[in-house]
């Protein structure tokens, strides 16, 4: 075979791998997420549940959680139900990592650089998992934990883009760290088609969230 | 009473920023107390065990650690999850989710709240894992030692206030103020209108307390205020204990006053009374009344010079009275300012003797009444004395008509001699006088006779004790008072004796009139006649003398012719003179018959 022969074959084989998703006619929801004041919220979960169908993929995934100094990244996660979860600690000093949610109870006693001794841990219960680490009152971090596979985190603009969702009638969550529990707009009803791009918006109440300040600029002992 | 009060109200008030502070201390320390004491990671496993006798245990170790009384637990939605003090107690509400939602406002909170009959300072730190999992609250008590500690610190009684915001019910969490204020507190709380940050008067018990309201924390219920209170009294302490120092200084003036009083009393006044009494005694003219004052000090001194006085009063007393009668008014005096000069006892001293009398008195006493008798003589006494007083004289005695007295005693006179020729003179004056008076009256004429005379005597007190009198007493007396009889024979007023002359002589003319022999005395002695003063008679009167002089040489020395002829010329110029009369007619005699071989010029005197 010449080798243009063999271009012009990967480049028809590029083109339908690329095009290819594009045959399943998938939907695009794009969400912003604002406060009640108007400021864009950054690391908020946009969920969409399909109400139609049960729609349960379950693709064991894989999620990380790093600890770089002394600070988990990232601080929020959104996962899927049943993903596994490590905890690299690419610090010079020892972690000691532990949740007591509900939806996720676990502890991974102080433990060097490296990997997190003993097995991932498997985030198989939907809710949200708050991490801290022992020996820094200052670390946190959220694990958002949901049944359904379309998901996404705001950026720093504010957005979220879930992308490849099957056409039909859509509820989507809005989920922050701060998000009070009585805020009415945390979910919305969406129709996803083949053809548009879905934008919504949320505007959430927020509510105060304990943080102690990051030593060794701690003074008074004050929340942030 | 005002300065103490703005005193008290101005410490009340730094007192009050102090006791801020200090609440605002206290409270931060306990609540970060709490705050570490909740960041337990085994306590949080111990919670996440959802055991109940776990949790609670793990809570009791907790609130062990800070020494608190209450420790609770309680859930995200408000229900006690355990409570230290009611270990049986859960899943009720709590009864403060307001604190607990200032918790979630502030991160962390404290207020001072009412729990099973105490009061509490609660603080309330969320539980972290890290995210809150439960609300942890920790009790310390609000009681009396609390704000003993205080007190001790501001110096102020402190007790606490709760007052309910709907109600306005008004509780006493605690207070310092002994139990028995709390109710006058409570009262005036009630009854007195007051400001925040104001100093009011509260009358509490007996005293008036100036207090100071200040608020402590603000809820929605109730509202805590602290009480600062200082009393009046306390703070007058030193005022009253001033005032009763000074009372007690008062009275115990009083006190030495009136000791003062009694004791100069006694030492002062009585002594000046009994001095009075004295000199009203003397005043009497009792001069045997002595002044008995024992006291060592002044007034001992007084009396002791009071008496002295008494003594020298007495003295001078007895003097005055003893020769008042005696001497010149002079002499007296002089006896006063020297009463030692004056020897009561007898003395030897040489004086000059004064004998004067009248003749042919006792015609007087026939021809006048008695009354008329004593008229004439006291008047010639009254002259004579006069005139022997101006010479300092001393009168002795008073002998029917016949003076005595004498110069050179009781005071010492020099020149005694001198004033008692003097003294002849004046009285012969004097007497002059007295003739013509009564003569005029038609008295018949007397003669007055002197006889002088200077020698040693015994002069001094004679008698007895009870009746004495100052006297002279030897023989110059007896024979001054022969001299004064001899004027007798002679015709002559005043014979001195040669003593006397010699004394005399410079100042006075005298003329040698005899050598005689008394009777009893076998000493002749030359007698003189007093004439004058040197300078008083006249050419006429000398040449009398002169011739009378040369005759009686001669007839000293027998020549008896040229003896009466002198006296001749005497008769001549004096036909009266007596003396020349005598010795013409005696010369006549000794012509006829001559004296004796041995006779020595001396004529014996036969009679007195």
């Amino acid at each position: 075979m010449s080798y243009i022969y063999r271009s012009y074959v990967t480049l028809f084989l590029i083109i339908i791998c690329i095009s290819l998703p594009s045959n399943v006619y998938s939907g695009i929801l794009k969400c912003k997420v604002k406060d009640n004041k108007g400021n864009i919220v950054a690391d908020a979960v946009v969920s969409a549940i399909l109400i139609s169908a049960n729609n349960k993929t379950n693709k064991p995934k894989k999620a990380i959680i790093d600890q770089v100094d002394k600070e988990f990244v990232e601080y929020v996660t959104a996962v899927q139900v049943g993903t596994v979860v490590s905890f690299p600690n690419n610090d010079k000093i020892r972690h000691h990592v532990y949740s007591f949610s509900p939806a996720k109870k676990f502890e991974i006693p102080l433990y060097p650089p490296g990997m997190a001794p003993g097995k991932p841990i498997v985030f198989d219960e939907p809710g949200v998992a708050v991490l801290g680490c022992n020996i820094h009152d200052w670390m946190k971090a959220y694990v958002c934990i949901l049944e359904t596979p379309y998901f996404a985190k705001t950026n720093t603009k504010g957005m979220a883009s879930i992308t490849d969702l099957p056409p039909g009638e859509y509820e989507v969550h809005v989920w922050h760290p701060t998000i009070k529990k009585s805020s009415k707009s945390t979910k919305q009803q969406v129709t996803i088609d083949k053809v548009n791009t879905k934008e919504i918006e949320f505007a959430i109440k927020k509510r105060r969230v304990f943080r102690p300040m990051r030593a060794p600029k701690l003074s008074g002992g004050t929340y942030r | 009473m005002q300065s103490a009060r703005s005193q008290i109200a101005h410490d009340l008030e730094i007192g009050s920023r102090v006791f801020s502070r200090l609440i605002e201390n206290r409270t931060q320390q306990l609540s970060e107390e709490t705050q570490i004491l909740s960041m337990d990671f085994a306590f949080l496993k111990a919670f996440t065990t959802s055991d109940r006798g776990t949790i609670l245990s793990a809570l009791e170790n907790l609130s062990n650690r800070i020494k608190a009384s209450v420790a609770m637990l309680i859930s995200l939605e408000y229900d006690v999850i355990a409570d230290t003090s009611h270990p049986d107690l859960f899943n009720k509400p709590f009864e403060y989710p307001e604190l607990i939602e200032n918790c979630e406002e502030y991160g962390r909170i404290s207020s001072i709240v009412p729990y099973d009959d105490n009061y509490y300072q609660m603080v309330v730190v969320p539980l972290l894992a890290p995210d809150p999992i439960a609300w942890f609250c920790i009790g310390f008590p609000v009681d009396k030692a609390l704000v003993n500690d205080f007190q001790e610190l501001i110096l102020s009684h402190v007790s606490l206030l709760l007052v309910h915001s709907g109600s306005s019910i008004r509780t006493i969490i605690t207070s310092t103020l002994p139990s028995f204020l709390h109710t006058d507190l409570f009262n005036s709380i009630s009854d007195i209108e007051w400001e925040i940050g104001k100093s009011v008067p509260f009358n509490m018990g007996t005293s008036e307390f100036v207090t100071l309201i200040i608020p402590l924390e603000k809820n929605n219920n109730f509202i805590v205020y602290a009480v600062l209170q200082r009393s009046m009294d306390e703070v007058l302490q030193p005022y009253y204990r001033l005032r009763k120092t000074i009372f007690i200084l008062f009275i115990s003036g009083i006190l030495v006053s009136v000791l003062a009083t009694f004791f100069i009393s006694r030492t002062v006044t009585k002594p000046v009374y009994t001095l009075v009494e004295g000199v009203r005694e003397i005043e009497k003219g009792n001069y045997d009344h002595y002044v008995s004052v024992t006291q060592k000090d002044e007034m001992g001194h007084l009396s002791n010079a009071f008496n002295n006085m008494v003594i020298g009063l007495k003295e001078r007393d007895f003097i005055k009275s003893t020769f008042e009668r005696y001497v010149s008014t002079a002499v007296a005096t002089e006896i006063i300012k020297n009463p030692d000069m004056v020897q009561l006892g007898g003395q030897k001293k040489t004086l000059t003797i004064f004998f004067t009398d009248i003749g042919d008195f006792t015609n007087l006493s026939e021809i006048l009444s008695p009354e008329e008798v004593v008229k004439h003589l006291n008047y010639y006494f009254r002259g004579m004395c006069a005139a022997m007083l101006e010479y300092n004289g001393t009168i002795n005695e008073f002998l029917g008509d016949a003076i005595l007295a004498f110069w050179g005693a009781p005071i010492a006179q020099e020149d005694h001699a001198l004033l008692a020729c003097r003294a002849a003179l004046r009285c012969r004056e004097f007497l002059g006088h007295l003739e013509k008076k009564w003569v005029a009256e038609g008295l018949p004429p007397r003669t007055y006779r002197f006889g002088i005379n200077t020698g040693e005597v015994v002069v001094g007190h004679v008698g007895s004790p009870s009746r004495f009198k100052y006297s002279a007493v030897g023989d110059a007396v007896n024979l001054a008072s022969r001299i004064e009889g001899v004027n007798k024979y002679y015709g002559t007023q005043i014979l001195i004796s040669e003593k006397t002359y010699s004394l005399t002589k410079d100042m006075f003319i005298a003329r040698d009139i005899d050598i005689i022999r008394v009777v009893g005395n076998s000493k002749p002695i030359k007698v003189y006649e007093l004439v004058a003063e040197k300078g008083q008679i006249d050419e006429k009167k000398s040449k009398q003398l002169e011739h009378f002089d040369a005759g009686v040489r001669a007839y000293r020395a027998r020549q008896w012719e040229e003896a009466i002829s002198c006296f001749m010329q005497v008769l001549n110029l004096a036909p009266e003179d007596k003396p020349t009369k005598v010795y013409v007619q005696r010369c006549q005699e000794y012509q006829q018959i001559a004296p004796a071989q041995d006779w020595d010029g001396v004529y014996n005197l036969t009679s007195k």
